[in-house]
């Protein structure tokens, strides 16, 4: 009787205990602490945990490249790993950012949970469905043992996208805004059956820096320090088309990828993980592009896409990395506003042109005579011009894209609406190239050169981007922007007299852009460039000074902008010991002409003369001319030849090059 | 002239976070009228923002609609942007002056979308489009239209159209 009452006791005593440790293990999962979890668990092996576990270390599942890409590891100096995740709240183990192993212990932990997690209170299972999704299909859950949780507000917002496809959407530079110059990228889910028209409805999903208020030299600090969060936002289409092509006036280009629908789903699964935390936001590395491509990549393991990057990530080089990944189905084309405008004007007679400008600026009203004697056609399209005009003008004034229409605008459209013509908008017509066609940013030169008494070669190289001699295809030609230009010469054969060293340096530009955006009437741009950086200032290429120089002009082209003209007033502010008291002040006229002709030819002409503010000797002149002719992407052969005042005189001079972009 | 410059060289470097640098976007929450608001920082552009979160759903604003500028972002959820029951009204209300303009002309890409999104079939479109041009003046009395009046609207006038009425609640 004793004995039975003893083992009696016993046996409770043991219940109880392990009672306790499953409630003291399912506490903790509640809690929100896996990794104590996780290290309980010896105390209960019978635990479904327990034996997910034991599965995943058989299979080493963190070391799986999907499981990598989820995470988004990248190895470090140190021999280890660590997630490019910033937020917190992207991990479930505290070690996790550092440690796969750990941080798949803990998910699966997490997957038993039921309690939320901040930020948003989802619980592990419904906020981090593509590590669920994958490990599922690793792991072959129990559903009786670990129940697939109910995930509402996922399954909302995948409802409402419909993942089918992706496409990448890149908005073009805008010449007149040289900072869109380096393009941005996005991606858009596509739904089925998505038309040319129902595509605005889709979502996209955008990843930006939010850097609130911050302007000028603060934002570009930050920016380049990663003291920005970078996030995700999924935002419908149409906004994005609203912002890049009424707004900013960029031409829009669409990458369909060749994607599987169970791949979408995938990737929008990892993006519904993603959007509540933050990434640095590294200007340069992990921008808008990079981090595109990072959340594809956990749904095509095997597709090394961002491994392709070194120093830094251009937006259209992810164009160029998906197109040699074979990964580009189709690729389409969305006019901006100012194409649109483009494109109505080249159809018009220069009378009815005429007629639409006065209708935009001095109102329907006042022409409503003239317009009446013109048919219905002639008038439908003077009046969709006028109002393309003041839509454009109201972005151009405001900054805003007001949905709402001023009383002018109404009345417009009101007419409009009582001729009852209806047909199709002109068709703007598709650029010859894409913008990832066009040659590549870096470039490097070899040329050879000289003058009457010297010859030299010349090592030439550049980081970024296009320049006015440079293959023309996928690029307007109207503007040119460098990041790092160096020149170096190596002189052969020096002038009698010259007894300085054979290198020398002829250029080191810092930054360079020129904008060349033509004036008419109704598109008023000024033209402007500026340059800073080092320059050879004698005719032996021997003296250097550092200088900041550039000014604003008018430009003027032909319809076709084969011919471009400009005219500029400069100042220059350099320093050098070349110069007496080791500075000067300048100032002086510009001009120059420039031409394409095909793909392949381009020709410059461009003259300079600076006035020294203080000494007529230190003013300074060039007159160049320059011609280039090219592949499609590059190499290119450029031959220019220059006569310069410069310090000690006058030099003529003449360089062949040949140019290799990469 | 001279900041839109230096800000110009200071933000090549940017690429492609330039767009979010000049606008400075703030205000009015993350709810679908920020979203509309995109890409802009204008103060009339936040008030605009505020009017048409009250459009929609008031469970579309996550945060308190600051008009000032320093609101945070951070703090909205932004998993909540994606709102299909609302599809349709916030649709037009963010494309108020396209869909104008196409209505005017009888087509174009915004008509059809919106065609899309009321469910109206491709055999009945031309008629939809011929009808928004010539109802015009009733469809948009005037040019800062809510959304809802110009589906109301629009329902009315399909109601008297023969082919169209079968769209209509």
């Amino acid at each position: 009787m004793r004995a039975y009452s003893l083992i009696l006791l016993v046996l409770t005593l043991v219940a109880a205990s392990s009672t306790r440790a499953a409630d003291a293990l399912d506490a903790l999962l509640a809690a929100g602490r896996y990794d104590e979890a996780v290290a309980r668990l010896p105390e209960r092996p019978d635990h479904y945990l327990a034996r997910l576990l034991a599965e995943a270390e058989r299979q080493r599942l963190w070391e799986h490249p999907v499981w990598r890409r989820l995470l988004h590891y990248q190895p470090t100096l140190l021999g280890g790993v660590e997630s490019q995740v910033d937020g917190d709240d992207f991990f479930l183990s505290a070690s996790g950012k550092t440690d796969p192993r750990a941080e798949l212990a803990a998910t699966l932990a997490g997957f038993f949970s039921t309690a939320g997690v901040p930020p948003q209170g989802h619980t592990p299972q419904c906020r981090f469905r593509a590590r669920h999704f994958w490990l599922d299909t690793q792991l072959h859950f129990d559903p009786r043992r670990l129940p697939k949780q109910s995930c509402e507000k996922f399954d909302f917002f995948i409802q409402g996208i419909r993942p089918h496809g992706i496409s990448v959407v890149f908005p073009a530079e805008h010449p007149d805004s040289p900072s869109s110059m380096f393009g941005h990228t996005l991606l858009r889910i596509d739904r089925e059956g998505q038309t040319e028209a129902t595509r605005m409805l889709d979502y996209t999903i955008n990843f930006a820096a939010e850097a609130g208020d911050t302007s000028g030299v603060a934002y570009a600090f930050n920016g380049l320090s990663g003291n920005f969060e970078g996030r995700f936002r999924v935002i419908p289409y149409y906004m994005k088309l609203r912002e890049y092509a009424q707004m900013e006036n960029r031409d829009i280009w669409e990458y369909r990828l060749d994607i599987s629908p169970e791949q979408t789903r995938f990737v929008l699964m990892h993006a519904w993980e993603l959007l509540p935390t933050y990434y640095d936001y590294y200007f340069f590395t992990e921008n808008c592009a990079y981090h595109l491509l990072s959340l594809l990549e956990p749904a095509m393991p095997e597709r090394e896409l961002t491994d392709a990057f070194g120093a830094w990530v251009l937006p259209v080089d992810i164009l160029r990395v998906l197109r040699d990944s074979d990964m580009v189905r189709e690729v389409r084309y969305y006019p901006s506003r100012y194409r649109v405008i483009q494109t109505r004007r080249g159809r018009l007679s220069d009378q009815d042109n005429e007629l639409a400008l006065d209708v935009f600026a001095r109102g329907l009203a006042s022409q409503q005579a003239r317009l009446d004697a013109l048919d219905k056609s002639r008038q439908a399209d003077i009046l969709d011009l006028a109002y393309e005009y003041r839509r454009y003008a109201g972005v151009a004034s405001s900054d805003v894209l007001d949905p709402s229409l001023s009383d002018d605008e109404r009345a417009l459209l009101l007419a409009r609406s009582r001729l009852g013509i209806r047909r199709q908008a002109p068709a703007v017509p598709e650029p010859a190239s894409s913008p990832d066609a066009g040659h590549r940013a870096a470039r490097l030169g070899l040329g050879a050169g000289g003058d009457r008494d010297a010859a030299f070669l010349q090592l030439d190289y550049r980081g970024v981007y296009h320049d006015w001699l440079d293959p023309l295809p996928g690029h307007s030609n109207s503007y040119a922007l460098a990041f790092g230009d160096l020149a170096l010469r190596h002189y052969l054969r020096r002038a009698p007299g010259d007894e300085a060293g054979r290198l020398r340096l002829r250029r080191l530009h810092v930054v360079r852009i020129d904008n060349m955006e033509p004036w008419d009437g109704f598109f008023r741009r000024i033209s402007w460039r500026v340059v800073t950086g080092a320059e050879a200032v004698t005719r032996n290429d021997d003296r250097q000074a550092y200088l900041l120089r550039g000014g604003p002009g008018i430009s003027l082209a032909t319809r076709s902008r084969h011919l471009l003209a400009w005219g500029l007033l400069e100042a220059e502010i350099a320093a050098g010991s070349a110069y007496r008291d080791a500075l000067r002040l300048a100032g002086g006229p510009a001009a120059g002409l420039m031409a394409s002709l095909g793909e392949r030819l381009r020709l410059r002409a461009s003259a300079r003369y600076l006035y020294d503010a203080r000494a007529a000797v230190q003013d300074s002149a060039q007159l160049e001319m320059g011609i280039s002719w090219s592949a499609k992407a590059g190499p290119s052969l450029r031959l220019t030849a220059s006569r310069q005042r410069l310090l000690d005189g006058w030099r003529n001079s003449a360089l062949a090059s040949l140019k290799f972009y990469f | 002239m001279k900041s839109k410059i230096s800000m110009a060289v200071l933000a090549t470097v940017i690429g492609c976070a330039a767009p979010q640098a000049f606008a400075g976007e703030q205000g009015a929450g993350c709810g679908i009228g920020k979203v509309i608001m995109e890409g802009k920082s204008d103060q009339g552009a936040n008030i605009v923002a505020s009017i048409l979160n009250d459009i929609l759903i008031p469970r579309t604003l996550f945060m308190t609609t600051a008009s000032s500028m320093d609101a945070p972002v951070l703090g909205c959820d932004p998993t909540q942007t994606v709102m299909q029951d609302v599809e349709k009204a916030s649709f037009v209300a963010a494309n108020l002056d396209n869909l104008s303009q196409e209505m005017a002309q009888g087509q174009g890409v915004h008509l059809e979308a919106l065609a899309a999104v009321m469910g109206i079939d491709s055999a009945d479109r031309p008629a939809f489009f011929a009808m928004t041009q010539q109802e015009y003046a009733t469809l948009l009395p005037a040019g800062d239209a809510r959304a809802s009046d110009v589906l109301a609207s629009l329902d009315a006038a399909m109601l008297r159209h023969a082919e169209l009425a079968k769209y209509t609640r």
